[in-house]
């Protein structure tokens, strides 16, 4: 607890001290609201990837891994080659089209303002369902650490990204994202050597990866909180509350009781719950249904495709300094990224080896936080602390991000000319009571969405980013004929059909193949949102002025700055005002 | 362009690829690295390096592309 609270401090306090430094720095608006541009691409990936990997990345893998076994590892493959679709077709030509944000990108594009307020909108529904998990994780922490009630945890990291977006701004914050890669990555990759150093991925033989189910290591106490419902398949004697009873079939234990289970004993399954057995954990699509197949690959699209379509994630390239940093930023992000994710599934691993107890009192989500536990000691204290260190990292660093999204979107996108012509410091006051509200709302669903794994949150933000924004990006970028009305179309179907679906399985989770297709919407929702958006373009001409927007995207970083219609920016240039309309001077 | 959709297919094949691989062939999940099964060390570990291959090369590859390009178009 000692070394917890010591190292869980002091990144809170790291965080405000870097952005307090940063904050000296920034002096004018733009400063605040983009950071300048003169940061350099292995910074940028770095601040890039500490703002990536947020609560779905620290807890949520490792705690799907341990429930579902192999077929969950989709899930990071997907959230890092989302980078390379990012590289691929958006990094670079964005950057040289001047627009920091989506809702400025579509505002540019098509010369209409009222196209930035309806992406605004979708900007605001992905970022508040991408910070729900970050809520739900900072409440589970904090309720693990100190025995707090859930919602303790919630509004505490809630307050203090309200806090550092009020008074941070952009200008602090990529320093301070780029401290927290380092520490997360700290954070999970030390224990994890450590632990797979110290107990490995087999107990006598019996791998991890083996096809028989979870047995307990050694002796184990297991103290129920609620009232549960056990299945037993092997008759086996355990002493509950200090009396010795046989337990056989299905048995119910009540809240408060302690259990007391024998080295070898056979993990009871929970009713409500059912664990995955050995087959089925080891191995991707054991039973090989072609659902879960369609699963997979649906889940692999939208966390592919939504990548891009995040808005906190895009902003920050446009702190690169021209089209080719930014593309070297991206391949930056992806190695970072992946390096990340060779471990969080170790803890999944070692918890169901050793510590398979997680599966009876449902904390399966905090397995990152209890198996360093098991080195036991002073040297156990202090990974503990050190893992919590960084799942506040990744809460921090992720919500802020977002929050300095849903903040931009509201004061700036859809408060419309009443603040954009606003002076300066009417246009930061707004800013930070937009990350006030934001915050607030933030803080309100993050309460209710306990029941809800983190990482299929993550998941379902990365279905509505990946079906609302992809297409829209994508064919804007590469496709002249896409017209206004295509681009309105496709977004609200995309957004619309892939919100409902998930609304519908968060109320009323679906079996079957409606259930498939309704968890997880991408394989259906972005083809049609790509079709919508081709289908009302198809067979319109291609305005001069829409084709020299696209040849200023494409060219080479050296041609557009020698070109005679570019004038190099002054700094009041990149606030966000002038991004729009300077892209659109280039092309003369 | 052409750049972009030859890394993407190249791409496409391995993230779909390996889905249905594993689907349609369960012993080539899982086939054992020493005590590992194949469709860990994939997804655990071996996918990552071959994503920013398939990144680095694409830098690489646009990078040239553009050089040639723009001493094609600053010659007189």
């Amino acid at each position: 607890m000692n070394w917890t609270f010591f190292m869980v401090t002091t990144v809170i306090v790291a965080t405000f001290g870097i952005g307090l430094y940063g904050v000296r720095l920034a002096r004018t608006t733009s400063d605040f609201f983009v950071a300048t541009r003169a940061v350099g691409p292995m910074w940028n990936a770095s601040a890039i990837a500490g703002e990536y990997l947020s609560a779905a990345s620290f807890l949520g893998i490792a705690g799907l891994v341990l429930t579902q076994g192999a077929s969950a590892m989709w899930y990071p493959l997907g959230y890092a080659a989302g980078y390379l679709m990012l590289l691929l077709f958006v990094a670079a030509p964005l950057r040289r089209f001047g627009a920091y944000t989506i809702p400025d990108f579509a505002e540019g594009r098509f010369g209409n303002p009222r196209m930035r307020r309806l992406v605004a909108v979708g900007v605001l529904v992905i970022a508040w369902f991408y910070l729900l998990p970050q809520m739900k994780g900072a409440g589970v922490t904090f309720a693990v650490l100190t025995g707090a009630p859930y919602w303790v945890g919630v509004v505490l990291v809630g307050v203090l990204v309200m806090a550092s977006v009020s008074f941070g701004g952009m200008k602090g914050v990529t320093y301070v994202q780029a401290f927290h890669y380092w520490t997360k990555l700290v954070a999970i990759a030390v224990p994890a050597v450590i632990l797979i150093g110290l107990f490995g991925l087999d107990d006598d033989g019996r791998s991890v990866f083996g096809d028989q189910d979870p047995r307990f290591p050694g002796e184990r106490v297991v103290e129920f909180t609620e009232t549960e419902e056990l299945r037993v398949d092997e008759p086996m004697t355990v002493v509950v509350d200090g009396v010795p009873t046989l337990w056989e079939g299905v048995v119910t234990v009540a809240a408060g009781s302690e259990v007391v289970f024998d080295k070898e004993d056979a993990v009871p399954q929970p009713v409500d719950r059912p664990l995955a057995d050995g087959y089925s954990w080891a191995l991707p699509f054991s039973d090989r249904k072609p659902l879960h197949l369609v699963a997979a690959i649906s889940l692999l699209l939208a966390t592919v495709l939504g990548t891009m379509g995040l808005p906190h994630i895009l902003v920050r390239f446009y702190t690169n300094r021209d089209g080719a940093s930014s593309r070297r930023t991206a391949v930056g992000t992806l190695a970072l990224v992946g390096f990340f994710y060779l471990f969080p599934w170790i803890y999944a691993a070692m918890g169901r080896l050793w510590m398979p107890e997680l599966y009876l009192t449902g904390e399966t989500e905090v397995v990152v936080l209890s198996v360093p536990g098991l080195v036991g000691g002073s040297g156990g204290s202090f990974l503990t602390g050190l893992v919590a260190a960084g799942a506040f990292s990744a809460f921090l660093s992720t919500s802020s991000g977002l929050l300095v999204s849903v903040a931009g979107a509201l004061s700036h996108d859809l408060a419309g000319t009443l603040v954009r012509d606003a002076d300066d410091r009417r246009r930061l006051q707004a800013f930070r009571l937009a990350a006030v509200v934001g915050g607030l709302v933030a803080m309100g669903l993050g309460l209710v969405v306990r029941p809800y794994e983190i990482n299929v949150l993550v998941g379902w933000a990365f279905a509505i980013a990946a079906s609302a924004f992809c297409p829209l990006l994508i064919l804007g970028i590469w496709w002249p004929r896409l017209t206004m009305r295509g681009a309105v179309a496709g977004v609200i179907v995309g957004g619309i059909t892939s919100t409902t679906a998930i609304l519908v399985t968060m109320i009323e989770p679906q079996t079957g193949w409606i259930g498939v297709f309704l968890a997880q919407p991408a394989i259906v929702t972005v083809p049609l949102a790509f079709a919508v958006m081709a289908a009302l373009s198809w067979g319109r001409s291609v305005s001069d002025d829409v084709e020299s927007l696209l040849l200023g995207m494409h060219n080479p970083d050296r041609m557009s700055r020698t070109a005679p219609l570019d004038r190099s920016p002054t700094p009041n240039d990149r606030s966000s005002n002038t991004a729009v309309p300077r892209a659109r001077r280039t092309i003369g | 362009m052409s750049i972009s959709l030859a890394h993407l297919a190249v791409f496409a094949l391995i993230a779909l690829g390996l889905p249905v691989l594993f689907w349609a062939f369960p012993a080539v999940a899982a086939f054992r690295v020493g005590p590992i099964p194949l469709a860990w060390v994939i997804l655990g570990g071996g996918g990552y390096p071959i994503l920013v291959a398939i990144g680095w090369s694409y830098v690489r590859s646009v990078e040239a592309a553009e050089t040639e390009y723009t001493e094609l178009v600053d010659e007189p």
